[in-house]
């Protein structure tokens, strides 16, 4: 019942390299598995604010995955720094549909916990500029 | 002017006539005299004689009077005839005055009588002499009417202000009332304005700060000086809207009612900001005091602090959206923890035994997280729950050695979940599944405290060998809690024993790299 769901599948996000800041061990490994089988090249794990951006100035990074809340601190730095470089990238969040800060409302969101069709088809979407140069 | 008369009368002897000669000579005396006289004889007052005069007075004539009672004649009343017998027996002269009150003004009549002595020097009769003193009355009479008038207004006047000295007085003792009960509302109203838990002032059509109470002030953080025409409006420091933005005095809900442009304030939310910088939220109400005419002649507002109202809906708001994080969170976590015991299960009902497990474990950790109000749980017991589901409490197959430690949330969930995989694989495989296998937990604090030096050692149990393929457990552990706690961690299958040995940093963890 395994192995089908962890070959890699071939998608438009195929060999995309994405960056997960994540400090929740579990959901981190979550998504790292649904990444895997989407065909990306994961970047991180990235647990703190430091790391992530550690992680973008040293790593060649198509696109990123945010969780929004790290360990109680607010994942906006990354999220600035991301924009600054014209990186896509989806904001994960266990709260509700809450108003976000410096203009973040308009960046697609996705809520926890969340389907791996969900999560696919809003990182096809976002990250679809990117896709179409990486093939 | 009788006396000589009187001597010639007194020589004629009663009830004699009077001599005729005497009488002859005084009498044409008495004819010319422009007196009214009468000579009366007798102790009946028989007129003997009377002159023109008198005829004239009386408006009778000589004849009609003489030879009758006086009394009947010319009767002038009971004092005239008293004096008369008066006269006629003690022989002392007396003078009369009477008055007749024929119209408006009296008229006074004076009466001198004397006696008439006989040659025995007895009294024969009388002589009488008439004599008008309206003249010398009239003044008199004016002034004493005058005066009694004058003491009749005065004792008017004085009974009117007496009455009116009462009412006064009353008007008085009224007012005094009055004043008091007010001076007494007022010292009410200032206990409440001074003491009350909302804050005052009012202002001036102007703007300028008429009265405010202490704990105005207090909310303020200043006093303003009162009456100071350079601070309008209000007396805080900084205004600022509920959005955060800043509200320059003059645009504040007070000078927007003094100015007509609303009628009045109801719970508009204000932000003061005092002068060392601190922020409170408050609550304002505003009405205008109009004159008679309806034009605002000032306003008053009433203000109170909801600060900690605000922040505790500011904590309640974050407390709920903490809640909201972590129970989907957990979501997410109870998901991935299905998802990768079903990649790694041989079969279903593999799936369903390690799933529950997982689950449990998760609960417990949570379990023991809830029971501390401040959320932190200690390693100890975080050990021992996770051991105590594969051995008894008394087992002396484990042993946990090492100083208190307290773990928060972020923490104790993983490494409760390292302890229940390593555990977990302990009972299936390794020292845990049999009789003379020990499990040892220890740690130590590493000199700074700030890093927790753990370790799980298995002995006396099964030969180990290094599983085929990494499974749940061992990613959780090796990279999981890298990933999570930014620990280092060595899982190593040694023959003898599992061993896991790690070492995990103790402060906030967020920014580690």
């Amino acid at each position: 019942m395994t192995a089908s769901d962890s070959e890699p599948k071939i998608t438009p996000l195929r060999d995309l390299r994405i960056l997960v800041v994540e400090d929740e061990m579990m959901v981190a490994m979550l998504m790292e598995d649904m990444l895997e089988v989407f065909g990306c090249k994961l970047v991180g794990p990235a647990a703190s604010i430091a790391h992530a951006l550690l992680l973008i100035s040293t790593e060649t990074i198509d696109g990123a995955m945010l969780d929004l809340n790290l360990a109680g601190h607010s994942v906006y730095p990354v999220a600035d720094e991301l924009a600054r470089l014209g990186i896509p990238f989806v904001l994960v969040t266990g709260y509700g549909n809450q108003e976000l800060e410096g203009g973040y409302n308009d960046r697609p969101r996705l809520p926890k916990p969340f389907r791996r069709l969900d999560l696919l088809s809003i990182m096809e979407t976002t990250f679809a500029r990117a896709s179409n140069a990486a093939q | 002017m009788g006396t000589p008369m009187s001597r010639e009368v007194k020589a004629s002897p009663i009830p004699r006539p009077l001599p005729e000669d005497a009488s002859e000579v005084s009498h044409s005396l008495m004819e010319r005299s422009p007196v009214p006289m009468a000579e009366l004889e007798g102790a009946g007052h028989i007129v003997r004689y009377v002159n023109p005069a008198f005829c004239q007075l009386v408006g009778k004539s000589k004849q009609a009077l003489v030879g009758n009672p006086f009394a009947e004649t010319v009767l002038e009343g009971d004092g005239c005839l008293a004096a008369m017998d008066r006269v006629y027996h003690t022989e002392k002269t007396e003078t009369y005055t009477e008055s007749e009150h024929p119209g408006s003004h009296p008229v006074y009549w004076s009466y001198a009588i004397w006696p008439v002595l006989g040659a025995d020097q007895t009294p024969v009769g009388v002589m009488m002499q008439v004599t008008e003193t309206t003249r010398f009355h009239q003044p008199a009479g004016a002034m004493n009417e005058a005066l009694v008038l004058s003491s009749v207004r005065q004792h008017e006047l004085i009974e009117q202000a007496e009455k009116l000295n009462e009412q006064l007085q009353a008007e008085v003792a009224d007012r005094k009332a009055g004043i008091e009960a007010l001076r007494k509302s007022e010292e009410r109203y200032r206990a409440l304005f001074d003491l009350g838990p909302v804050a005052v002032y009012s202002c001036d059509t102007s703007g300028v700060i008429q009265e405010f109470n202490r704990r105005s002030s207090e909310l303020w953080g200043r006093e303003p000086a009162s009456g100071d025409t350079e601070e309008r409006f209000c007396g805080s420091h900084k205004l600022f809207r509920a959005d955060g933005s800043f509200m320059p005095h003059e645009q504040c809900p007070m000078a927007e009612v003094l100015s007509g442009k609303i009628s009045e304030t109801r719970g508009a939310e204000v932000l003061i900001e005092r002068p060392d910088g601190s922020r409170i939220t408050v609550i304002v109400n505003i009405r205008p005091q109009k004159n008679g005419s309806g034009d605002i002649i000032g306003a008053i507002n009433c203000f109170y602090d909801i600060t900690e109202r605000k922040q505790h809906e500011e904590h309640q708001k974050m407390l709920l959206n903490e809640l909201s994080h972590r129970v989907k969170n957990t979501l997410a976590t109870v998901q991935s923890i299905a998802m990768q015991t079903m990649q790694n299960a041989p079969t279903i009902e593999a799936f369903q035994d390690a799933f529950e497990s997982r689950l449990v474990a998760l609960a417990s950790t949570h379990n023991l997280l809830l029971q501390n109000p401040s959320q932190v749980v200690s390693l100890r017991d975080l050990a021992a729950s996770e051991l105590s589901h594969y051995a008894a409490d008394d087992d002396t197959r484990f042993t946990i050695e090492g100083d208190d430690v307290s773990l928060r949330s972020e923490r104790a969930v993983p490494i409760g979940m390292m302890f229940h995989e390593l555990a977990t694989n302990a009972a299936k495989y390794g020292a845990l599944s049999v009789l003379s296998g020990r499990v040892a937990v220890s740690w130590t604090l590493g000199e700074d405290a700030g890093t927790l030096h753990l370790q799980w050692v298995e002995t006396d149990g099964p030969a180990v060998k290094r599983p085929s393929r990494r499974g749940f457990g061992s990613r959780l552990i090796e990279r999981g809690l890298a990933h999570e706690l930014g620990a280092n961690v060595r899982l190593i299958f040694d023959p003898c024993g599992v061993r896991c040995v790690m070492d995990i940093p103790l402060p906030p963890v967020a920014e580690m790299s």
